[in-house]
Parts: C-alpha cells; sequence; structure tokens
C-alpha cells in the first residue's frame, strides 16, 4: 500500500515533468520514412546511376531547407556534404570536380528531421557512391545503403550493415572496364 | 501533450509484430485524407490504394473529407518512389505523403499497380508498419508492378497494433 501511495505521489511531478517538456523544452521532430528501390544485382545499381563515383566529403554535412520538386513553397530538409571526386568510373564529372551529395534528414530551426534508414556520410572519408543527379537539386544517392561504399585502409569497399551486394575492385573493374 | 501521445505509442506497441513495428505511425487507424486531384490515371491508382485498405478486416480506414493529412504525386528530385513524413501541430500527429512521379515513371512496367502499390505501402507507415523482409507490402524488396494490397503479415500487425 504504501508502495502504491509513492507511486501515485510522484504521477503529478512526472505528469508536470513532460509537460515543460512538451511545452517548453526541445520541439516534436518529424519523421520521414521513404520508399526506395533495392538492387538485386550491381549490374542494375551500375546502369541505374547517372554518376558514379570514388568521392570523399570535405567537411561534415550541412542540414539545408531544400526545394525538390512539387508545390513552389515546398521544401524538405537534408544534410548536404560537398565531395571532391578522386575517380570517375561513370557520367559527365572530371576528377578534382566537387559535387553536392544530399540524405534525408537534418535539423532546421531546432527541429529534427529524422530518417531511420540514412547513413550519413563521414566527413573526409573516402567512399564509393552511387549516384542520380539533377539539374536543379544536390545528387541524390541510388539508396541509402546499397549506394555508398565507405574504403577502408586497405583499399576496399565496404557494404553498409544490412546491404547484400558486395563491391570488390574486380566487380567494379567488370562494371567500368577501363576505367 | 505531444510527448504524452508518444509515449502511450511506445508503451502500447506490443504483440507478435512488435520487432518490425513502425513507432512513427498515427495514434488512430482511421485517418481522414484531404481529397486529392489528379489525371484519372493517377487518380484511379491512388484511390484503390486507400480501398486497398478500407476493405481489410481491420480499424485502418482511410476515407476522404477535411483533414491536415495529405496525398501529393509530383516530380521530385530525389531518388525514392514515396515518402512518408510524420509531422505534429496543435491538434494533434498528421502524415504527409509524396509519391515522386518520375522515378515511378521510370521504374514502372504496370504504372497503375507500381503507383497503388507505393501509396498502399506508405499508407502502411501511417499504421505503424515498419520496413520487414516477409510476403508484406512493407517489404521494400516486393514486386511494386504486381503486389498492390496488404498481405495477411500486414492486416495481423494492424490487428495487433490497433
Amino acid at each position: 500500500m504504501s508502495r502504491l501511495r509513492s507511486r501515485a505521489a510522484l504521477l503529478p511531478v512526472v505528469l508536470c515533468a513532460l509537460l515543460v517538456a512538451a511545452c517548453g523544452g526541445a520541439k516534436e521532430p518529424v519523421h520521414y520514412q521513404a520508399d526506395w528501390q533495392v538492387f538485386e544485382a550491381t549490374d542494375t545499381l551500375f546502369e541505374e546511376a547517372t554518376l558514379v563515383v570514388e568521392a570523399t566529403p570535405t567537411g561534415p554535412g550541412v542540414s539545408e531547407e531544400l526545394h525538390i520538386g512539387g508545390e513552389p513553397d515546398e521544401t524538405s530538409v537534408y544534410t548536404v556534404s560537398e565531395v571532391k571526386i578522386t575517380r570517375v568510373l561513370k557520367g559527365s564529372a572530371s576528377e578534382g570536380d566537387r559535387i553536392k551529395v544530399k540524405q534525408l534528414g537534418g535539423e532546421v530551426d531546432g527541429v529534427e528531421f529524422i530518417e531511420d534508414e540514412t547513413v550519413y556520410l563521414a566527413a573526409e572519408k573516402p567512399y564509393l557512391l552511387f549516384l542520380e543527379t539533377y539539374p536543379d537539386a544536390p545528387a541524390s544517392l541510388l539508396n541509402p545503403k546499397q549506394a555508398q561504399y565507405p574504403k577502408n585502409a586497405a583499399g576496399d569497399f565496404v557494404s553498409l550493415p544490412g546491404n547484400e551486394l558486395t563491391m570488390t575492385k574486380a566487380e567494379l573493374a567488370r562494371l567500368a572496364p577501363g576505367k | 501533450m505531444a510527448v504524452l501521445l508518444g509515449l502511450s505509442l511506445v508503451v502500447t506497441s506490443s504483440g507478435p509484430a512488435e520487432a518490425h513495428s513502425f513507432r512513427w505511425g498515427m495514434p488512430s487507424a482511421r485517418q481522414q485524407i484531404r481529397p486529392y486531384d489528379y489525371n484519372p490515371t493517377w487518380q484511379t491508382a491512388m484511390d484503390r490504394a486507400l480501398s486497398n485498405w478500407n476493405v481489410t478486416p481491420t480499424p485502418a480506414y482511410f476515407p476522404k473529407g477535411s483533414s491536415p493529412n495529405t496525398i501529393t504525386a509530383r516530380s521530385y528530385s530525389d531518388s525514392w518512389y514515396g515518402r512518408y513524413e510524420r509531422w505534429i501541430n496543435t491538434s494533434g500527429y498528421y502524415f504527409k505523403i509524396k509519391l515522386n512521379s518520375r522515378r515511378i515513371t521510370a521504374s514502372a512496367t504496370n504504372f497503375s499497380n507500381f503507383v497503388t502499390s507505393v501509396l498502399v505501402h506508405e499508407l502502411g507507415h501511417g499504421l505503424r508498419l515498419g520496413h520487414n523482409s516477409g510476403t508484406s507490402i512493407m517489404n521494400d524488396r516486393r514486386n511494386r508492378n504486381s503486389l498492390t494490397k496488404p498481405q495477411q503479415h500486414d492486416i495481423d500487425d494492424v490487428n495487433a497494433y490497433y
């Protein structure tokens, strides 16, 4: 009985804390969830990409509100990374070019925009990227996990957890002969 | 209030389907959708998605009416086919669903089915369904050209959540 009484006494304290958090504390996040194409083979991934490059983010990604289509005032929140291209395997770009890559989610005006499946590019780490490019917006990965391969110290491409595709140097040479 | 609602979602997330539940769905399975108006090809495919949920033996029901919940089909410069967003205002949670006509058109061999499949999937997120790998409209490896209806797995999950 005394335990019940002590719990009941705590209830107003807990409710007050929750109300304070709700009214004056952190803003409620917006949650994104997207339906992306999942690739069964590296060939399809390569074919559908408009730009395949090895590239290194020059710094941490920056949250931006972007207009990517739809109504004129319609925006989406992305984390945008500038990457410096070190090798071009497919598409219109040159070694040394710097391009922007956007990934869903970020933080704007104190509101977090969260996409659970996104794995953000790490600054100054080399990657192999399979991108779709646009005339009016930064490029996008074709799939949040299957279209990025961090390069390890041995120079091998690593598949992110949940990505069943394997991208070896030999596989890349087969996909992009002579590149 | 938002925090209280969020907590209630977490603690009521139980049952056999908990492992792949999507915590950011709606508190109720009955959600009005703001009416939309597209050409007959899109309109029919989108309306069919609402119907495909409405006829399931679940509490899921998506009638059209005055609502902050929106479904928009446009050409977007991104690689997703469809996107679900859960927002909050002073009245509570609401969702925005976007269909990317550019990507859908590029990938579809059966356009109408593809549109329906993507929209049924996104509405599934509103019903607290997460991505999974089984025979399910929430499987992101599903054949979008043929799988257009919630599967038994999805129906069981919705009934477990609401």
